[in-house]
C-alpha cells in the first residue's frame, strides 16, 4: 500500500506508540483488502462502548491508547451508547458503572464527544454529502451513506478509533464510486395503511435478510423521517448492508436509479410484510411487561410527541422505556418520571443488562430491537407502530 | 517434512504445537473459552464479530492466545485488528496457495511442533515435520 511521508512516520512510531498501533491496524487491514492507499476522514463514530461487551481488558486497551498519545485528528468524533444510562434510571452495579466511567473518561481524554448516542447525526456529528468518514454503528452507517450521502464502510469499533487517531481510513468499498452502484431494484407494493413506522422497519428487515449487494427502492415508496430511520436500522440488524438508495431521500438517487435498469428485481408486498411480523412475534397488546421505543435513539421531536400524548391520558399504565442520546437535556428525564416514562439517556435496551429487570415480553416499534432482544436477552418481542404503543401505554380506555 | 505456504497478514515468526480446527470459528463466545497458549492454530475460517479484537486482546493479556493464527480462507478485518493489538502472527489464504489442502486430514498432525516464518514481504512458510504413522 502506498503511504505518504507523514503516514510512514506514524507507522514508524514517531508520533507515539498509540498512533503507531492505530496506523498498523489500518495498513494491515487495507493491504489484506487490496486498498491502494489511505484517505483522510473528517468524522468518526466508535461502537463497542458497553463494558458488558468489551470487559475490563477492553477498558484497559482504550486507556492504553489514551495514555500513549492518542488524540482525535478529525473534526467530529462521537461514541455509541453504553451499558448504563447516564442518570441511573435503570439499575446499575456500582463496580461496572465505575468501569464504564473509566472508559468514558479515556474517550474524553482523546478528544471524543461523550454524548453517547447511536444517532450521532442528531448530536453535532453530521457529515455532508461526499465526505469520507469512518463509522462503526450499523444503523448510523446506513444513515450516513443513504441519507447524508457521506461515505463509510461498516467499520469495527477499533478500526473507527484507529481512523480517529490517525485521521485516515483505507480507500476501499463504500469510499469508491463503483462500489456504490445499485445492484438490486426493490419494488414495495403496499396499501396506504402499510406505510407507518413499524411497517417501514419490516421492509428494512426483509431487504437486509435477502439482499447481498446495494439495494435501490423504486420510486413510489415514501416514508417520513422516523420511518426512514426504522427502515435503515432494521436493514443493518437483519443483514450487513452499508447503503440503501431511498427515493426522495438519498442525494444521488436519480443518478443511481438511471443505472439500475440491469439490477436484479425484487418485490415486497403487504402479505409478506404482515407474515414477517407474525414470524417475529406478532402484534402488541396490553399484555406485555414493558414498552420500548428508541432503537435507534429517538430525537426530541418524537420524544415530545410521546410525552404530549401521555400527558393527555395521565401517564403510562405499564413500564415505558424511551432511549435517547446523551445530548438530550436532563429535563426530559425528569418530565418523563412525572409521566411514569423512563427516559434513558446514553444507553438502550439492546446493550444494557436487561436480565436485571426481569422482563419477559416487550412491545416495540423497532425492527432492530426485534432482532436483538430475543437473541441477546431471551425476551419475547411484540410489535406495534408508535401510535399503537402509546395507546397501549394509556390503557384501553385512556387513549 | 512438509512446507505449507500462506499470505502474510501480520508478520512475525512463531513456533508451537499445531492445532487444526477444520471449521469456521468465532473468537467471541467460542475460542475465548479455551487455552490456546503455545499453539499454532489452523482454522478453515473465522466468523467475524465487532467484539473480536477485544476478545483476541483479552486472550493475549490472560496468556491464553495462540502463538500464531493460520486461516485457510481469507481473513476478516476484525481478526486483523485483534492480531495487531495482540501482536499475533497472522497468515491466511492457505487453501488458495496449497492446492488440495485438506484440514480434516491435517488433524493427524495435531500436537507436532511447527514453525511459522511470516517475516518475508508477502509469502509465509509453515514447516510441519513428518510424523510416524
Amino acid at each position: 500500500m502506498y503511504l505518504t511521508q507523514i503516514e510512514e512516520r506514524m507507522l514508524n512510531g514517531e508520533y507515539g506508540e498509540a498512533v503507531r498501533k492505530a496506523m498498523e491496524i489500518l495498513v494491515r487491514i487495507g493491504e489484506a483488502l487490496g486498498a491502494p492507499r489511505l484517505i483522510p476522514v473528517t468524522s468518526v463514530h466508535v461502537s463497542g462502548i458497553s463494558v458488558n461487551n468489551i470487559g475490563v481488558e477492553g477498558v484497559e486497551l482504550i486507556e492504553w491508547f489514551a495514555r500513549n498519545g492518542a488524540r482525535v485528528l478529525v473534526k467530529r468524533a462521537t461514541i455509541n451508547p453504553m451499558g448504563f444510562d447516564l442518570d441511573g434510571i435503570m439499575p446499575r452495579d456500582s463496580r461496572e458503572w465505575a468501569l464504564q466511567l473509566r472508559l468514558l473518561n479515556a474517550f474524553r481524554n482523546m478528544g471524543f464527544s461523550t454524548m453517547v448516542t447511536c444517532t450521532p447525526y442528531d448530536a453535532g456529528n453530521r457529515p455532508g454529502r461526499g465526505e469520507h468518514i469512518a463509522w462503526s454503528e450499523s444503523s448510523a452507517v446506513l444513515y450516513a451513506n443513504s441519507v447524508l450521502g457521506a461515505r463509510t464502510n461498516r467499520e469495527g469499533g477499533i478500526v473507527a478509533l484507529a481512523a480517529g487517531i490517525t485521521g485516515r481510513i483505507y480507500l476501499w468499498g463504500m469510499h469508491l464510486d463503483e462500489e456504490r452502484m445499485p445492484t438490486h431494484l426493490i419494488r414495495i407494493v403496499v396499501k396506504d395503511d402499510v406505510r407507518n413506522d413499524l411497517y417501514s422497519g419490516v421492509v428494512g428487515a426483509i431487504i437486509g435478510s435477502v439482499v447481498d449487494g446495494i439495494p435501490l427502492i423504486d420510486e413510489g415508496y415514501r416514508v417520513d423521517e422516523a420511518g426512514v430511520r426504522n427502515l435503515l436500522a432494521a436493514a443493518g440488524a437483519w443483514g450487513s448492508l452499508p447503503l440503501i438508495y431511498l427515493p426522495g431521500v438519498t442525494p444521488d438517487y436519480r443518478d443511481a436509479r438511471s443505472r439500475c435498469d440491469t439490477c436484479e428485481r425484487l418485490e415486497i408486498d403487504d402479505r409478506e410484510i404482515k407474515d414477517f411480523i407474525e414470524r417475529v412475534g406478532g402484534y402488541a397488546d396490553e399484555n406485555v411487561d414493558a414498552i420500548f421505543v428508541g432503537c435507534p435513539h429517538v430525537n426530541t421531536s418524537v420524544l415530545d410527541y410521546i410525552m404530549n400524548k401521555l400527558e393527555k391520558c395521565g401517564g403510562t399504565k405499564i413500564p415505558f422505556y424511551v432511549a435517547v442520546g446523551g445530548h438530550v437535556p436532563r429535563e426530559y428525564v425528569d418530565k418523563g418520571l412525572r409521566l411514569n416514562i423512563r427516559v434513558v439517556r446514553g444507553t438502550c435496551m439492546v446493550v444494557t443488562e436487561l436480565s436485571r429487570l426481569g422482563l419477559e415480553s416487550i412491545a416495540t416499534n423497532s425492527m432492530k430491537a426485534a432482532f436483538y432482544l430475543p437473541r441477546r436477552h431471551g425476551v419475547q418481542v411484540k410489535l406495534g407502530e408508535l401510535d399503537k404503543l402509546v395507546s397501549i401505554a394509556c390503557g384501553a380506555h385512556g387513549g | 517434512m512438509m512446507t505449507l505456504k500462506g499470505r502474510v497478514v501480520v508478520p512475525g515468526v512463531a513456533r508451537g504445537k499445531l492445532l487444526v480446527i477444520p471449521d469456521n470459528v468465532s473468537f467471541y463466545g467460542e475460542l475465548e473459552k479455551r487455552d490456546l497458549s503455545g499453539k499454532i492454530l489452523l482454522v478453515e475460517g473465522t466468523r467475524g464479530s465487532t467484539v473480536a479484537p477485544y476478545v483476541i486482546y483479552r486472550m493475549c493479556r490472560r496468556g491464553v492466545a495462540p502463538n500464531a493464527l493460520l486461516i485457510a480462507t481469507r481473513v476478516e478485518p476484525m481478526i486483523i485488528a485483534g492480531a495487531v493489538l495482540a501482536e499475533l502472527v497472522l497468515v491466511d489464504s492457505l487453501a488458495e496457495l496449497n492446492p488440495g489442502l485438506n484440514l480434516q486430514a491435517l488433524q493427524e498432525y495435531n500436537g507436532v511442533d511447527v514453525e511459522v516464518d511470516a517475516n518475508s514481504a508477502s509469502l509465509a512458510r509453515i514447516t510441519v515435520p513428518a510424523i510416524r504413522r
